[in-house]
């Protein structure tokens, strides 16, 4: 008995020791918290997001760094400074428990949107990694093709003559 | 309380406490798994260190890896431009070496998600720092590469390279040559 239960905890022990920085949750309350946060993206609407970010969250998003709840809630809410109908599909979500004791939660999908200056339709491919510790946001990494921001930046400098 | 009594109770304490170590060391290691786990995240493993390789490799334009790596029928989308086969990527690597007459990796981060249902995915985040042919500017930009397997061979890649660089690079390479597209 002694020597079984010796046998299954080294095991185990090993297994835990290998090349695995991580597990990959299913149904996890992170997913479905993101996934909530994405659809309230869409109607500009943010405070789930701000109910989960704390004064040391950072975002890393087109280029920049924000630090800080009202900067990142500031920054998320710019899209509709140059964007309108705003839709985001095909979410693929998975969440992973890391060995560092935070959870990360990945999100792929297209984010679909109009543009107020050139009346262009865009369908972009983008990639969010939520990283979260004791039930809070701590960091927001947004992946996205920037071509649509430049069109609607360039348009709208062109309009108002701005630099 | 005599010597016997003292030397028995800790035989007894030392008794107890090998019996349970077994057991604390047991509910410890049990402690890693998850009850809902579906899968696995690897950062070491062969497929991950083989596209960090594959990275470095590409920015020495050293591309005799591509064929083992990507499989013929590959899909390539990259900022939502698509391309099919593998000879796409050595296309594509020629296009970004045109544009950028140095490239160097500033960071590489790579985790490959090992799913039960057999679904294999690497995640690569990885921060350039490039110095233009055509615009004679510095910049760095972040990106992140989306590797679908199967049978060993990437099948998809998505590329998003987070950069107003790289659109004004394309830009500018397209009105001094033939279309990227």
């Amino acid at each position: 008995m002694r020597k079984s239960l010796f046998l299954i905890t080294l095991l185990l022990f090993v297994s835990c020791n290998s090349d695995i920085s991580g597990v990959i949750l299913s149904n996890n309350a992170y997913s479905s918290l993101i996934l909530k946060i994405m659809d309230d993206e869409e109607k500009s609407k943010f405070d789930i997001l701000e109910k989960y970010l704390i004064d040391e969250s950072t975002l890393e998003y087109s280029e920049f760094v924000f630090k800080g709840k009202k900067n990142i809630i500031r920054t998320r809410m710019s899209d509709s400074q140059f964007f309108s109908n705003i839709l985001i599909r095909n979410k693929n979500v998975s969440t992973t428990y890391n060995k560092d004791r935070t959870y990360t939660t990945f999100l792929k999908c297209n984010w679909l949107a109009k543009g107020i200056y050139t009346k262009d339709t865009y369908d972009v491919l983008s990639f969010y990694e939520f990283t979260w510790k004791n039930d809070k946001i701590i960091s927001i990494k947004v992946f996205w093709n920037e071509l649509p921001y430049y069109k609607e930046y360039n348009e709208f400098s062109k309009t108002y003559n701005y630099e | 309380m005599n010597y016997l009594t003292i030397k028995s109770i800790m035989n007894l304490v030392k008794h107890i406490i090998m019996n349970k170590l077994y057991i604390i060391m047991f509910l410890f290691v049990c402690s890693c798994s998850h009850s809902n786990q579906i899968g696995a995240v690897r950062d070491s493993d062969s497929l991950s260190l083989g596209l960090n390789k594959f990275i470095e490799q590409s920015l020495e334009k050293n591309y005799k890896n591509i064929d083992d790596i990507f499989s013929k029928s590959l899909v390539l989308n990259v900022n939502d431009e698509k391309f099919s086969g593998s000879s796409s990527i050595n296309t594509f690597l020629d296009f970004s070496h045109n544009i950028y007459s140095d490239i160097f990796l500033e960071k590489i981060s790579t985790k490959t998600y090992y799913f039960d249902d057999n679904r294999i995915i690497t995640y690569q985040k990885v921060d350039f720092l490039i110095r233009s042919k055509h615009q004679k500017s510095v910049d760095n930009f972040r990106s992140i590469f989306e590797y679908v397997w199967s049978n060993n061979k990437v099948v998809e890649l998505n590329v998003v390279f987070e950069s107003d660089s790289f659109y004004n690079e394309i830009m500018s390479y397209n009105n001094n040559n033939v279309k990227f597209k």
